[in-house]
């Protein structure tokens, strides 16, 4: 890991000091160093002013240690080794430093010391004598580690008077009274002032300053100080990510970043969606990049421990993320894992334990309710004896009001006294040759109603353990973790454990050469509920009131809406469990061939296997599920093997001039296979038996692979001139086994540049502005997210599909071929160029970052899956390039760092803001085509159309409530019939193209899912030992499509209503919001429209954290160095207007195609409230 | 990197030129006959919307849940998608519309690409190439038929196309009878797979598709070759089955009266029950057979047809003035006895499964329990697509939830068919005599086989189930209207519930009037039906599906358009 940062480079400026040709000023010699070797060398200017030291061989293979003590010895400096690898140059131990005072021209400038002008250090000490002045002392420590801070300058607020802290941390200085201020700074960490009253000792906690513009960042096979990056890159402190208790660093990141949209998935083991600056491509995949340690991965978060990480970039712009070319065109998310380091060996426990509790329930009618509306309904359509005038009902009987029956049968109630429900006549066996005639199943009527949501959700218990080992000396540094995480699902029988263990080691072998790894195992063991709709959770609110859980035999009770009840399908579901184990990781070498050239290669390796097995016990009580229990088991293996090659560079040519280049290689292939087996007939159902040996009936086998490749050359050129100027390019060729040869190969450049306005004379003056930066970027970068066999016309054969029993056989079947895929041999990548201008401004002596950045993305050449008209019969159309889409948008990042309280209360508040507008710019067909989400019991109610955001919803207009047989009149004829459509009480749809009838021409554009805007807005506080963190985030201005309504809104199965439907349409209640209830409407009223679309913006009180670190005096009598405890709210407010479960259902994880289908409530898995209790614990 | 880095095959599938083999075009032309049954096309959606419910062989829902003969059956709540076939007013968004167009498209496409392949494929002997293009031809015109019936307005995709989006304005008859024409002409009349078309097969559709056009002269020579000569692909001789329940039994199927059957297979290690009649999985009682779902309910219109005067003839006038006495409304616990004395076709409960009368042999059907208790559709249930007890488990599916699907198979063209269209021939341009005779053929042979009553421990008696009466007309016809109402009726009765009725009332140009009365009576006791009507020129055909009119664009222009009065 090649690390360019030169903290020692704010001498820039000759002193017009000439040195004789042998010797060179320290100073200077130092910054060769920190070039040459990699390492950040860092000191106090006034520390090695003016000394002169000969010239040093840099022909002998020294190491840098040695090279320093040679250097330093002679003039009574040493060094030491800081936690982060850099090098602390300070004044020998034995002959502290005098105190200091600077110069007036600039008072009170804190930090940081190296970027001071030389000048204004003055050698000799000129002690304020005030005649109340009296001496105080004190130590620094840091707060990350506890450990004593040399070198810390303390001044005396608003004089030039202060001292600087020897190598322990400690200091002595005499204040001119007791309402002098000291202030205390050191380079990399945040500044703190604090008043001396009567304090006569001080013990002081530095925070380091992660915000500093000293910061590094990784922006793809290399680092660059974050001052110097000219693209768009975020950044996210593993402190901020870690905050949240979540298996998945993805979760983790939500309302972090400015420009990224994150969609959760609230089950154990839940994946999320991650959109980087809006959605780039309609059927090509949507999802970032991954780059863990070097090596690329599409995702699998779950596999990741997110205690692993040490920081996470996000490249979102061109300009940085070409640089991975075919791969980068929706974002690159760069993780970085906890490398060991020089220094103690250490050891750290994390911990937390956590409570879930459901947060909203939905309102459903009780028993009497559900039985009266079926009353009104049969009322309403007619539906009643000739002779009686009242309706007839299996369940409810015949009478002027429903009748709750005391006993359940499979289809029917029946009263006390019914010789059917005799307990004598109860058999759970529908093989009985009695059943059905003398034989029933039967449960007791729920009179009550049985609160299906409350039966399936439940409070459940998280928690996560995390012991790490890291350390290290010059040659060997290590880290090394194990965690643990398990989390039971809210909705019951649902759960996720994750097991994990990582070794990260370096070994410095040569003086120039570096071997290490990162590798992590995981193992993964999720028990799933279904996702989608008809998911357990949503069954629970299907389901009639009136079921009970237990029929009178104490076995599962049939489903009324001849499914088994949610219950029952999570509990027979809860011994199949999901495994995954997974290898992350890479191993690499680095060799620096000469001075400033650094070849390195690194072979990582992505291996996850797979396998769930699915055992469904025979239902006896429902019709939907099989009689006979069946197994299934599935199982895919995936490898993927990346070997990467780079040649780096860097040089500083003169004193203005600094380049850095590298050139590279990268080889990826993937290799994947999967499997499914399925058999019937099993003799025992315990666990146990579950096993594909022990059932005797083979129902289905099938299994398919893929081996796909991509090799890759591309190189980068960072220049920059006197810090001033500053320009990038990059350049990346692509070549894919996914495309035909002529369409192979992809070419991919980028270009970037910066000023930094703050170096100019005409900003030097202003005081407030630390720094100021404009940064533009172009790029281009490409996607292949598409079958990888496009290019190819295949056949397959299909026991289901393609066979037939032609020789009239009862029992077996010939098998047939038909065409499986169409190819297209002249696809090529998706294209996407953006356009990025950014601006970095730090204010007001680093207390206010402000980071803005606005892009064009235009993608283009989209690999469309064109919707094949049915005539194509099975030559259904390959991806070919036509389509495009466009996202611009605005990002804003706003960081305050603030302190009160005498600097013993530390805040940091953070903003994030950002928007984007999409628009499809191009399809297939021309202005008029578009394409469909998916359906569900409605068609597609989303279309991406030229003109319109992708995902745009599509539905009729809905103008009210007719009130009256006259205004039904005057209405042009609904759905073809008048007689049911335009009555009283019926939904008044809109002509919206005026032809005089209402039909599928009246359909339109009724909402859309993409907010105005998102937001995240981050609090965290420290006072003494106490820490607050407190994270908000949000979106405004989405529309959802709340398809749940059409279950529980309208006559539509048999399943539950929810409350709304009491607030139908009668003559006496004309102000309704639902139309009469009617289930012969029903299926024309539930169709698309503006009734299922509500407002989906909310504000969510993500994360609530406090926490205390006990004081270091009283953890180390127990050889602790630190121990932090807290305790967390996470998901502890939502403010919505959304009537569904929770407004989160954007980017929902449905899988491929999803982007056409955002925005739409198929029944989520509900995002849990958490309450957690933590500690951390360091020795 | 080489290039051969990046050369990576498809895994597990075939590429083109390996089927370009005698082998491989015959799997391809299986892959072809595979769709037959109208399930495993290839279909959009997670939901696996197409599940042949409105795609099935047997046009249950789109051909006599559209009729008089049956409802949908169930209750108005389940799949209220199919309500609207009952009602004859389908909007052209209606989820149920695109199942059989994409169903026999593909099937389109899958004869088209056996055409190609055989174009392609060098050193194929001419009888054989001759012989899989005649095939093709032959089940493409099947697919065609089918569409053209059902859907009016059809592109027409011939082998050469490979871009489809073709527009809908031609008229796709003259299409059809080439494909027949040279099936005919090239077909085998016998052939080692009993599934498979012969040249009598091919003949009898061309027949057929004559008679979809009233091209009576020309029908009546096909067809009166095909009732003197015509053989099954195994060598049958033409003829009626003895009994007229065979031809709706699994041990009999592929009979000589099956004259083009859709093969079922069940539990062939497929996994599912995608080879059995699985469009059907909904159409069984709840009790007995499939245990799922009660849908395609018999209608008391059709039940009342099957009543017959003293003399046993049909009262084509006069039979829906009464019901026939029914356990409407009745618990399976409620006493009920059928009817006794009324005399009824013997075809009557071979159709309908009914209250009182065994149902197969799984006893007798038990009313309301067998039906569905919360339904609204009436008291009957269907019967010819089920199986017998002692078949379950063997013969009908293990797998999955809908454990109705079998090994039956259905027949898209039996001979009795035949018979009563060379009646309609006769009756239209030939002699009313000649006309009568044929109807007497299939009237003698529905006397043969009668259901029995069940003795007190279930076995069967010697005595008929009923007051079961038919004789064959003896009185000549007076005239060409009365003679054509009696061969409609015969046509009704004799293949009730097997997915004609629709499109025989369309041909005939009377639907309007029939569903009409029949919407008129029915309403009153089926509540739902209130408002149902059928508009002449409108509900003849199915709309062309919303989706497709719509992927039809091109550069904003769709070339597809909708059928008339949609």
């Amino acid at each position: 890991r090649a690390q360019l940062v030169l903290l020692a480079q704010g001498a820039t400026q000759q002193r017009g000091n000439p040195s004789s040709p042998q010797s060179k000023q320290l100073k200077d010699v130092l910054n060769d160093l920190s070039r040459q070797y990699g390492v950040d060398i860092l000191f106090a200017e006034r520390i090695v002013d003016g000394i002169q030291v000969g010239s040093y061989a840099t022909t002998t293979h020294q190491n840098i240690e040695q090279i320093l003590n040679k250097l330093l010895k002679p003039h009574g400096l040493s060094y030491r080794k800081m936690k982060n690898g850099s090098l602390l140059i300070r004044g020998s131990r034995t002959n502290p430093n005098p105190p200091v005072s600077f110069s007036p021209q600039h008072p009170g400038i804190e930090i940081p010391l190296a970027s001071l002008p030389g000048t204004g250090v003055i050698a000799s000490p000129t002690l304020a004598s005030a005649s109340l002045s009296f001496p105080v002392q004190g130590r620094v420590t840091a707060s990350d580690n506890g450990d004593g801070l040399p070198g810390v300058t303390i001044t005396i607020k608003g004089t030039t008077q202060g001292t600087t802290t020897d190598g322990s941390g400690n200091f002595q200085l005499t204040v001119p009274g007791p309402d002098a201020v000291l202030v205390f700074s050191f380079v990399g960490y945040q500044a703190l002032e604090q008043t001396v009253g009567n304090q006569r000792t001080f013990t002081v906690q530095l925070t380091p300053d992660t915000k500093s513009l000293n910061e590094v960042v990784v922006v793809g096979y290399s680092t660059q100080a974050k001052r110097d990056v000219t693209g768009s890159v975020s950044t996210v402190s593993a402190k901020d990510l870690q905050a949240v208790p979540a298996n998945n660093v993805g979760q983790q990141l939500q309302g972090r970043v400015a420009g990224v949209t994150i969609g959760n998935d609230g089950q154990p083991g839940g994946n999320v969606m991650v959109r980087i600056r809006g959605i780039g491509s309609i059927t090509g995949g949507n999802d970032p990049l991954y780059i863990i340690d070097g090596v690329p991965t599409q995702g699998g978060l779950n596999q990741i421990n997110p205690n692993d990480v040490e920081t996470l970039q996000v490249l979102k712009d061109a300009s940085t993320a070409s640089i991975y070319g075919a791969r980068a065109s929706n974002g690159v998310v760069i993780i970085t894992t906890k490398k060991g380091k020089q220094g103690q060996s250490k050891i750290t426990y994390d911990a937390f334990y956590g409570v879930q509790t459901p947060t909203k329930s939905p309102e459903m009618l009780n028993t009497q309710q559900y039985a009266d509306v079926v009353w009104q309904n049969y009322r309403n359509i007619g539906n009643v004896s000739p002779t009686t005038g009242n309706p007839v009902d299996a369940t409810f009987g015949d009478g002027a009001q429903p009748r709750i029956p005391d006993y359940l049968l499979l289809q029917g109630g029946a009263m006390e006294g019914d010789p059917r429900v005799a307990p004598a006549n109860y058999t759970n066996n529908p093989k009985d040759p009695q059943y059905g005639i003398s034989k029933f199943m039967f449960a007791q009527a729920n009179k009550t109603g049985t609160d299906w949501w409350n039966t399936v959700m439940q409070t459940a218990p998280m928690q996560s353990h995390n012991l790490s080992v890291t350390g290290g000396n010059a040659q060997n540094r290590y880290a090394i973790s194990g965690s643990y995480y398990a989390q039971d699902g809210i909705v019951k029988f649902t759960s996720f454990k994750r097991y994990s263990l990582r070794a990260n080691t370096e070994f410095t072998i040569k003086k120039n050469i570096r071997v290490g790894e990162n590798l992590q195992f995981a193992y993964t063991d999720q028990v799933a509920g279904l996702i989608r709709d008809e998911n357990s959770a949503v069954l629970a609110y299907q389901m009639p009131p009136f079921m009970p859980i237990y029929d009178v035999g104490g076995n599962f009770a049939g489903g009324r809406s001849w499914v088994d009840h949610p219950y029952t399908r999570l509990y027979r579901n809860r011994d199949n469990h999901g495994y995954t184990s997974r290898v992350f990781g890479n191993v690499y070498a680095e060799v620096d061939l000469i001075k400033d050239l650094t070849l390195r290669t690194s072979l990582g390796v992505d291996n996850s296997n797979w396998n769930l097995s699915n055992f469904a016990p025979a239902a006896p009580e429902s019709f939907l599920l099989a009689q006979n229990a069946q197994l299934q088991v599935s199982s895919n293996y995936n490898l993927n093997i990346t070997w990467t090659n780079t040649l780096a560079y860097k040089k500083r040519l003169g004193d203005f001039h600094n380049l850095s280049a590298f050139v590279g290689t990268e080889a990826v292939r993937n290799k994947y296979r999967d499997f499914s087996t399925s058999k019937a007939n099993f003799a025992f159902e315990n666990p146990d038996f579950q096993y594909l040996n022990a059932g005797s009936t083979v129902l289905s086998s099938s299994g398919s692979g893929s081996d796909t490749r991509l090799f890759s050359v591309f190189g980068k050129v960072d220049y920059a001139f006197k810090e001033r100027f500053l320009l990038s390019a990059t350049l990346r060729r692509d070549a894919s086994s996914r495309f035909a040869p002529t369409y192979r190969w992809g070419t991919f450049p980028a270009f970037s540049a910066g000023w930094r306005l703050s170096e100019e004379s005409f900003l030097k003056g202003v005081s407030f502005i630390d720094d100021l930066k404009l940064r533009a970027g172009w790029g281009q970068t490409g996607n292949q997210e598409i079958n990888p066999y496009n290019q190819y016309t295949t056949y397959g054969s299909n026991l289901n599909s393609s066979s037939y029993p032609i020789n009239g056989a009862n029992t077996t079947v010939v098998p047939g071929f038909e065409v499986a895929a169409q190819g297209n041999p002249t696809a090529q990548w998706e294209a996407q160029t953006m356009t990025n201008l950014g601006l970095d401004v730090t204010l007001f002596k680093g207390k206010l970052d402000v980071t803005l950045d606005a892009y064009n993305r235009q993608s283009s050449k989209l690999l469309l899956e064109i919707p094949s008209p049915a005539t194509d019969g099975q030559n259904r159309r390959p991806a070919v390039n036509i389509g495009g889409i466009r996202n611009r948008g605005f990002d804003a990042l706003v960081n305050y760092h603030g302190s009160a309280v005498n600097n013993e209360l530390k805040f940091d508040i953070g903003l994030n803001w950002s928007t984007y507008r999409n628009v499809v710019t191009d399809l297939y067909g021309g202005p008029e085509s578009f394409i469909t989400g998916f359906a569900t019991r409605q068609p597609s109610v989303t279309r991406t159309k030229v003109g319109h955001p992708i995902s745009s919803f599509y539905g009729f207009v809905i103008d009210g409530i007719f009130q009256s047989q006259e205004e039904a009149d005057a209405h042009p004829t609904q759905g073809g019939d008048r007689a049911l459509y335009n009555k009283p009480g019926r939904f008044k749809f809109r002509d919206v193209n005026g032809d005089g009838a209402i039909d599928d021409s009246d359909q339109t554009f009724i909402g859309s899912p993409h907010p105005k805007f998102t937001y995240g807005l981050n609090l965290s506080a420290q006072y003494k030992g106490f820490d607050l963190a407190l994270f908000f985030q949000g979106v405004s201005g989405n529309d959802l499509y709340n398809y749940q309504k059409w279950r529980t809104d309208f006559q539509n199965f048999t399943g539950n209503r929810s409350v709304r439907i009491l607030d139908s349409w009668t003559p006496e209640n004309r102000d309704a919001v639902l139309p009469q209830i009617n289930s012969l409407a029903a299926g024309y009223e539930s169709q698309a429209s503006t009734y299922f679309i509500e407002k989906g913006s909310y504000l969510r009180g993500k994360n609530l954290q406090i926490g205390y670190t006990l004081p270091t005096t009283l953890v180390n009598k127990v050889k602790v160095d630190r121990l932090r405890v807290y305790v967390q709210g996470t998901n502890f407010f939502t403010s919505t207007n959304y009537s569904g479960l929770d407004p989160e259902v954007n980017l929902a994880n449905y899988g491929g195609g999803a982007d056409r289908d955002i925005g739409v409530d198929r029944g989520v898995y509900p995002l849990a409230r958490t309450f957690t209790v933590g500690l951390s614990l360091t020795f | 990197c080489t290039d051969n880095f990046y050369q990576t095959p498809p895994l597990g599938v075939a590429s083109e030129s390996q089927l370009l083999t005698r082998d491989g075009i015959n799997s391809l032309l299986i892959g072809a006959y595979s769709l037959l049954d109208g399930v495993g096309a290839s279909s959009d959606g997670w939901l696996g919307r197409n599940e042949g419910r409105a795609s099935a062989a047997s046009n249950w829902l789109i051909g006599d849940v559209a009729s008089d003969d049956a409802y949908k059956g169930s209750t108005q709540t389940d799949l209220a998608d199919a309500n609207a076939f009952e009602r004859n007013n389908v909007l052209p968004s209606n989820n149920f519309v695109p199942d059989k167009w994409i169903a026999l498209y593909d099937g389109v496409s899958r004869s088209n690409d056996v055409l190609r392949a055989v174009a392609k494929t060098t050193g194929l002997d001419e009888a054989t190439a001759t012989r899989f293009r005649a095939e093709a031809r032959f089940l493409r015109g099947f697919y065609m038929f089918e569409l053209r019936k059902i859907y009016y307005r059809v592109p027409i995709i011939d082998e050469t196309m490979f871009d489809t989006k073709v527009p809908n304005d031609k008229e796709a008859w003259p299409f059809i009878e080439a494909d027949f024409q040279f099936a005919q002409e090239n077909l085998p009349a016998t052939q080692t797979d009993v599934g498979r078309g012969n040249s009598w097969a091919a003949k009898a559709f061309l027949a057929k598709t004559y008679l979809f056009q009233n091209k009576f002269a020309e029908a009546r020579p096909l067809l009166e070759d095909l009732i003197a000569n015509g053989v099954t692909p195994n060598g049958l001789k033409y003829g009626l089955n003895d009994c007229y329940y065979d031809n709706f039994q699994i041990s009999t199927k592929n009979s000589k009266e099956s004259i083009f059957a859709v093969q079922s297979s069940v539990n062939d290690g497929s996994g599912s029950s995608a080879n059995a009649n699985y469009g059907e999985h909904l159409n069984f009682p709840l009790v007995g057979p499939g245990e799922c779902c009660g849908f395609f309910q018999p209608t008391q219109n059709l039940v009342n047809a099957f009543k017959t005067d003293a003399n046993g003839l049909p009262l084509l006038d006069t039979f829906n003035q009464s019901d026939l006495k029914n356990d409407d409304g009745l618990r399976s616990t409620d006493p009920f006895t059928p009817d006794e004395t009324t005399p009824l076709d013997p075809r009557l409960d071979h159709t309908v499964g009914r209250r009182g009368i065994p149902y197969l042999n799984w006893g007798l059907h038990g009313g309301d329990n067998w039906t569905n208790p919360a339904g609204d559709a009436g008291p009957y249930s269907p019967k010819k697509r089920s199986y017998r007890k002692e078949e379950r488990g063997t013969l009908s599916t293990t797998v999955g939830w809908a454990m109705g699907p079998n090994a039956n198979n259905y027949t898209v063209i039996r001979f009795a068919d035949i018979l009563l269209w060379a009646a309609e021939c006769e009756v239209e341009v030939g002699s009313l005599a000649k006309a009568q005779e044929y109807v007497n053929l299939v009237r003698n042979r529905a006397k043969n086989c009668v259901v029995k009553e069940l003795d007190a421990s279930g076995n069967e008696t010697n005595q008929p189930a009923a007051n079961y009466q038919i004789k064959p007309y003896t009185v000549a016809w007076t005239s060409k209207e009365v003679a054509r109402k009696a061969v409609r009726f015969e046509r009704r009765l004799e293949l009730a519930m097997e997915g004609h009725r629709f499109y025989d009332l369309v041909r005939w140009g009377i639907a309007d009037t029939v569903l009409n009365t029949y919407f008129a009576a029915e309403k009153t006791k089926r509540p739902y039906l209130n408002g149902a009507s059928f508009t002449k020129g409108k509900s003849e055909y199915l709309p062309i599906p919303l989706t497709e009119i719509v992927n039809s664009s091109i550069g904003g222009q769709n070339t597809l358009i909708q059928n008339p009065g949609y």
